[in-house]
């Protein structure tokens, strides 16, 4: 019994250890491929400052479904893992989605899990999932 | 036999309290000027429409002297917003709930994300009717 208790602890200090381990990757720039909703997404995120517990970055969301370009302005926090960004029109500043997920690594996978809401499209309004990964 | 006895009424209360928080329902309309404290700041949110959509509607109003854009699901409690400046730059983005409270009150409470402010990150906000 007392050898029962000894393995469980130590099995539990490991397992600990192991998930203490996994670190959030410093950065989120690169080409991200998934899901929005039932779209077949691209997302590519060209830069991040070099400062900051939550950096800014911008790039690029291409919804190769419904077949348009639009751009993305935001934040990830390498301490945690926590990345949001607006979606808008090419070149405009007024924004019709927001995006709010976690990065997760497994393996070399780097995956991007959370939510959009859709804010503009009177008929579609709602939180919506997304994914991706690289 | 007193001891089981107690075990069921324990069980019976519990039961009916999960009636009770069941019963509740959360507001049918988020339209209204509701007084918030957003990160350390307090800022009044006036919600002058809601309209439209299936399980969540559309709503637009004002956030301090900026518009917001959003939904609000009747269903759920759920509601996002987008907060614009006059300059047509979106900036933040809000997410939270409605809940009744036990005292019967209504409280709007979530995170908001700022994407171009310094510090960029996610912090609370709380909310009540004016």
């Amino acid at each position: 019994m007392i050898k029962y208790l000894a393995l469980t602890a130590a099995f539990g200090i490991v397992a600990s250890a192991a998930q203490a381990a996994s670190a959030w990757p410093s950065s989120a720039v690169g080409k991200w491929t998934g899901g929005a909703n039932e779209d077949q997404v691209t997302i590519t995120i060209s830069s991040q400052a070099n400062s900051g517990e939550c950096r800014q970055i911008s790039g690029t969301f291409v919804d190769n479904t419904e077949n348009n370009t639009s751009d993305i302005l935001g934040f990830y926090c390498p301490a945690s893992g926590q990345i949001a960004f607006r979606r808008t029109a090419t070149g405009a500043t007024a924004a019709y989605q927001n995006y709010t997920a976690s990065l997760s690594v497994k393996g070399r996978f780097v995956y991007m899990g959370g939510v959009f809401a859709e804010n503009a499209t009177a008929a579609n309004v709602g939180e919506y999932a997304f994914y991706a990964d690289k | 036999m007193i001891k089981t006895l107690a075990i069921l009424a324990i069980a019976a209360a519990n039961f009916a309290g999960g009636a009770a928080q069941a019963a509740q329902q959360w507001p049918a309309s988020i339209v209204g000027s509701w007084s918030t404290l957003s990160n350390q700041t307090p800022v009044t949110i006036t919600i002058s429409s809601q309209s439209g959509g299936e399980t969540c509607n559309q709503i637009a109003g004002t956030i301090g002297s900026d518009t917001l854009l959003g939904f609000y699901c009747p269903g759920s409690g759920r509601f996002n917003f987008l907060r614009t400046s006059s300059s047509s730059v979106t900036y933040q983005a809000y997410t939270g709930n409605l809940s009744e409270t036990s005292f019967g009150n209504v409280v709007m409470t979530g995170s908001f994300v700022d994407y171009i402010d310094n510090p960029q990150g996610a912090f609370s906000f709380i909310g009540s009717p004016e």
